[in-house]
């Protein structure tokens, strides 16, 4: 074995605290070190070269570089001795600046830990063997989860990049929150009227296959082979003969919650979700239908009107489960949001008050194709209310209902919803409580400006402490902090400014991903600034408001930011995977398959051996390289390559030498 | 009916659907049983079942898939004889899915009691025994040299003193009738003791205990548990986490890995203590580990088979941990 | 002088402080102490891992019987593991050895398993100040030991 080592000054970085000229000769002195030099920049093109001549000059057969930390450089250096024809596996880097020279400023301790970290790395190298990546060849096709405007988006820009999609949406129609908008800030353009053409594109192009009313069931493989069992809900009605005509709902005696519009007027029990829907079909909710409920209570009713009154035949109460297999290369997740539920505010009436409404069911009043056709009625009797109120950060900002963080969206909803009600309104009166103003990106401050000067909205800063019913309206008594004094204003509406929540189900769909979720289970991108579409795990992209709260222009950038992502993925016909995985030692396994019950990836088989002894075996290609069956293997059976056990005792053992 | 003539009948029944039973018969002295195989009926006269009959059998059980050349056929099904405490070992085992339910059939003895000849010998020189009687919570102890009268809690094994499971928890068929269990309530008194002892009186006690282990290995070949056979740690090159030398500190790196190895899993059945040849209280550290695993995942281990070891799972939020 | 400038002062100790840390959160995090300048005690060592999950309890234990005088493992925030579940994993054997070693008579405040992420470069340093004074205080790793 023949070592070589560097050191690097990193200019006067490591240099100034470190005796680089000691450590190099101390380093000289060790067993099988046969070159120690010190360089003032190693990653520096001259740097280089100087590596890659003396591993030509000294035939080293093993590389330490003393230097910045391996996440810096350890790429760059592996390049290098690559291009000796070295493998580049034979490599260590020892952090003597991240953790040693920029943390102390003792010249001689910081000296003396600087050789203790590089006798531990030259005792890990003395291990390492040379390793080789796999190829595995790359499924061009991508699964996006979710179809609301992110989702879309992305759909939209794969696809026009020529690759297939599978466009997978919950509901049984793609439009997400979007859709249910009347207008958007900060340009009061009309909601349907910018999305629509983006859901019939998604719904007409050649390349997307949309499957609707339907889930991830389960997700297996690895990056550029995903295989996902997608589970199709029975909707009742042959979505490929419905031609939507909406002469079933017209008919159908069920009366059912309209879910579209929030629970603000009545739907039933067939629905067709919206004008717009994208697959524009009839989907049955089981629970409210009448056939289906009395076939539950063993009678048999011949209800059925639905089914005689359809002109293609297309209702079928015989629809089962269906599951579907889809072989894709990469994934976008794009799942959304809900807005919190602000009934535990029992200050606010509990939910109990038909006058205190969120803020979606208001968009819902304000929208010409909601349940009063863009007439604002109140929800209790109908009338048009003459004093509104809004309230802000209902489950943002606020620790005592488990939701510090600030939904971002919610300031500039609020001021539109102001605007839009002076416009149907113009008599009418608004009052916003506020805790305070967030208008951060472009033309959003003035647009609030708009809200408080061409609308009349009052602001006022502070928290309503109260809201409760009187002479057929409702009394809102907060407090005015900028004037210090006692605020009750009598309204007619109370519309809350419900906080952005985690979509519900989207912390089960990341276990079936295996990407991390945080607390409040938003969906966790690779690196909060250099990472904000990809996950930590490879070929797992995130866009929308799954991530965290966002508002439109952020979330189709990032639809279009994940397509670009995976463009660049799937424009390779090969994946080179990483060579630092498990290999189980056959020979010393005792089949416990300790190993495959912890693998959080199922990178594990078993295998038979010709002597009829079954085995545990690691599929290098899917295997992430953890290290979980490693640790966990009684037998120590399992290495892992690059950090075997050996390695790691080796630098145990030389630093407590 | 007395449960050793039911054990014979049984053992005369399910004999033709067997290969073999394992069972106890005389050793070479009365308190020295041995683990007898019963392939044959004319052997079956030969069985005993008394105070003496320790031997945890879950330990012949066939051992990994691996080990196709072990002691067993991998076709061959057994039948044995299973304590309380030994039938925690074997749903242990299953629970790791090492053995598999239908190769072996389970006699069930509901256990009254076992005698620790390590406690006995501190009474009386039982390298001379004569005869040994349990008369009510006494036994009538007699040797060449003398006779003696002792109160049985002061010689039973501790697992015994406050055994929580004397009826076999899996079985197929049940010999006799079940026996009352006894409270659990200060079988963890030497642990906790010990805890409060200052750090360094821990330091020289177990200096002084593991300075006499002469690696012999006897622990982990009795111990249900164990079954990495020739591939244990222990004796490995590749990787080399030991080495194999007689310092005291090498010996107690085996113990506390070969400790930790059975976290979660310890069923506290005591095989290991009871075989070492130096008398080293390996139960005690074993009885440390089944403490806290008791205390941090409220876990037992080898008491459902339905469970996963609490080392091989988790929770995202752990109930006592943090 | 800053409390923390008083602390790393005077640590000519012989105190060996052995960390494993998960390359993608912790180590990341002491690279981000590293590169704000936040100056720790000189007595840590540390080892790059994967995950904390590849962290056999026998690696801390083997550290300790070779003289180490502390130990400390860090990984990711729980939900928040690289690998999905490895911390949690280790959370589980971690907490369990580190009243084994006690019993064994390595006092168990030796031992410490933390979350760091690779922003908390703050975090970092008071973890390690604290850990170095707790292991100072301690002295060297009972000697009749070894």
């Amino acid at each position: 074995m023949r070592i070589g080592f560097f050191i690097c000054h990193c200019g006067s970085n490591i240099a100034g605290t470190v005796d680089v000229v000691q450590v190099a000769e101390y380093v000289s002195k060790l067993p099988n070190v046969v070159h120690s030099v010190h360089l003032m920049y190693t990653c520096s093109q001259p740097g280089q070269k100087e590596i890659v001549d003396a591993i030509k000059e000294k035939r080293l057969t093993r590389i330490v570089i003393a230097a910045c930390s391996p996440k810096m450089h350890e790429v760059t250096f592996r390049r290098a001795i690559e291009r000796t024809g070295l493998n580049p596996y034979l490599f260590e880097m020892a952090n003597i600046r991240e953790h040693c020279s920029w943390i102390h400023d003792d010249r001689e301790l910081a000296t003396q830990k600087a050789i203790e970290l590089v006798e531990m790395t030259i005792a890990k190298v003395a291990r390492h063997e040379s390793l080789f990546s796999n190829k595995v060849d790359v499924n061009k096709k991508v699964l996006i989860i979710g179809g609301g405007i992110a989702g879309i988006q992305a759909a939209l820009d794969m696809a026009d990049g020529g690759f297939e999609v599978v466009l997978v949406e919950r509901e049984p129609t793609i439009g997400g929150k979007m859709a249910q908008l009347d207008n958007t800030f900060p340009t009061i353009d009309c909601s349907s009227c910018i999305l629509t053409p983006k859901m019939v594109d998604a719904g007409q192009h050649e390349k997307i296959k949309l499957i609707t009313y339907a889930e991830i069931e389960s997700v297996s493989g690895y990056v550029g082979n995903f295989e996902v069992k997608v589970h199709k809900k029975p909707p009742y009605v042959n979505y490929e003969k419905c031609i939507g005509c909406g002469i079933c709902e017209r008919k159908c005696p069920a009366k059912a919650p309209n879910r579209f519009n929030l629970g603000i007027g009545e739907g039933k029990a067939i629905y067709i979700p919206f004008p717009q829907a994208v697959p524009k079909v009839a989907t049955i909710t089981k629970e409210h239908c009448i056939y289906f409920k009395s076939l539950a209570e063993g009678k048999l009713n011949r209800c059925k009107i639905c089914q005689k009154v359809c002109h293609v035949s297309a209702v079928d109460f015989e629809i089962k489960d269906e599951y579907i297999n889809e072989k894709v290369g990469a994934i976008i997740t794009a799942v959304g949001f809900d807005l919190f539920n602000h009934s535990v505010y029992q200050e606010y009436g509990g939910g109990r008050y038909p006058d205190v409404i969120s803020s979606l069911q208001y968009e819902r009043l304000l929208s010409a194709s909601g349940p009063t056709e863009g007439k604002i009625k109140r929800p209790s009797d109908g009338k048009e209310p003459e004093t509104v109120v809004f309230i802000s950060c209902v489950g943002s900002r606020d620790d005592s209902v488990g939701r510090p963080y600030c939904s971002g969206i919610c300031c500039m909803y609020m001021a539109k919803q102001a605007i839009l009600t002076k416009d149907h309104l113009p008599e009418s009166k608004t009052f916003i409580f506020y805790i305070d103003i967030r208008a951060g990106s472009k033309a959003y401050e003035e647009f609030v400006k708009r809200a408080q000067v061409e609308a009349g909205a009052q602001y006022i800063r502070g928290r309503v402490a109260k809201i409760y019913p009187e002479n057929g309206g409702l009394i809102v008594r907060g407090v005015d902090t900028l004037l210090g004094q006692q605020v009750e204003v009598m309204a007619d509406l109370v519309v809350l400014a419900n906080g952005v929540i985690s979509s519900r189900g989207s912390n089960e769909l990341a276990q079936k991903l295996r990407i991390p979720y945080d607390q409040y289970g938003f969906l966790s991108e690779g690196h909060p600034k250099l990472k904000p579409v990809e996950t930590n795990t490879a070929g797992i992209f995130l866009a929308g408001a799954c991530q965290g709260p966002k508002d439109i222009p952020s979330s189709v950038a990032q639809g279009s930011a994940t397509a670009g992502k995976v463009q660049g993925l799937l424009s390779k016909d090969q994946l080179e995977t990483s060579p630092l995985v498990a290999l189980v030692e056959c020979s010393r396994c005792i089949g416990c398959f300790k190993c495959l019950k912890v693998c959080p990836y199922n990178a594990i088989e078993r295998i038979t051996l010709k002597d009829g002894s079954l085995v545990a075996s690691v599929i290098p290609t899917v295997c992430q390289g953890c290290g979980l069956c490693v640790a966990t293997c009684p037998s120590a059976s399992i290495t892992l390559k690059g950090f075997t056990d050996d390695q790691l005792i080796a630098e145990v053992e030389a630093l407590c030498r | 009916m007395d449960r050793l003539d039911i054990l014979k009948e049984k053992v005369k029944e399910i004999l033709p659907e067997v290969d073999f039973v394992i069972g106890y018969s005389k050793g070479f002295d009365i308190l020295h049983p041995s683990p007898y195989f019963v392939s044959e009926e004319r052997q079956i006269r030969n069985l005993i079942w008394d105070e003496f009959c320790i031997n945890n059998f879950a330990n012949y059980l066939p051992p990994p898939k691996r080990v196709p050349n072990g002691l067993f056929k991998q076709d061959e099904k057994i039948g044995l004889v299973v304590k309380g405490c030994d039938s925690r070992s074997i749903i242990q085992l299953l629970q790791e899915e090492i053995i598999f339910r239908d190769t072996f059939i389970i006699l069930g003895m509901p256990c009254e009691m076992k005698i620790d000849l390590k406690k006995l010998r501190e009474k009386i020189d039982i390298d001379y025994i004569q005869s040994f009687n349990v008369s009510g919570d006494k036994a009538e102890v007699k040797t060449l040299l003398e006779k003696k009268t002792i109160n049985l809690d002061e010689i039973l094994y501790d697992k015994c003193l406050y055994c929580k499971y004397p009826n076999p928890l899996i079985y197929d068929y049940l010999i006799g009738d079940k026996v009352n269990p006894r409270s659990r309530e200060g079988f963890y008194k030497d642990v906790d003791e010990f805890e409060m002892i200052s750090n360094e009186e821990k330091i020289s006690c177990w200096e002084k205990e593991f300075d006499r282990c002469i690696r012999c290995y006897a622990c982990r070949e009795a111990c249900p548990n164990c079954y990495c056979q020739y591939q244990c740690i222990a004796q490995t090159r590749r990787p080399h986490w030991i080495s194999q030398s007689t310092e005291t500190i090498d010996k107690k790196f085996f113990q506390m890995f070969r400790a930790f190895h059975n976290a979660g899993r310890c069923t506290d059945c005591g095989e290991c203590d009871r075989v070492c040849p130096v008398g080293i209280p390996i139960s005690k550290i074993m009885k440390k580990l089944t403490k806290e695993v008791l205390r941090l995942f409220n876990y037992e281990a080898g008491v459902d088979e339905k469970l996963i070891p609490p080392l091989m799972t988790y929770k995202r939020e752990e109930d006592n941990i943090g | 002088m800053s409390d923390i400038q008083k602390d790393i002062q005077n640590n000519d100790s012989n105190i060996k402080i052995i960390a494993f840390l998960c390359n993608w959160c912790s180590y990341g995090g002491a690279d981000t102490a590293g590169t704000s300048r936040l100056k720790q005690p000189s007595e840590v060592r540390i080892i790059r891992i994967p995950c904390t999950g590849r962290v056999n309890p026998l690696f801390p234990m083997k550290a300790f019987i070779d003289g180490a005088d502390g130990v400390l493992i860090s990984g990711c925030h729980p939900n928040d593991c690289h690998y999905i579940e490895g911390n949690f994993y280790a959370r589980r054997r971690l907490e369990v050895l580190k009243y084994f070693i006690d019993f064994m008579g390595i006092e168990k405040e030796r031992f410490d398993y933390q979350w760091v992420s690779a922003s908390e470069g703050q975090r970092w340093q008071q973890l390690i100040i604290d850990f170095v004074e707790r292991i100072k205080k301690l002295g060297p790793i009972g000697k009749c030991e070894t």
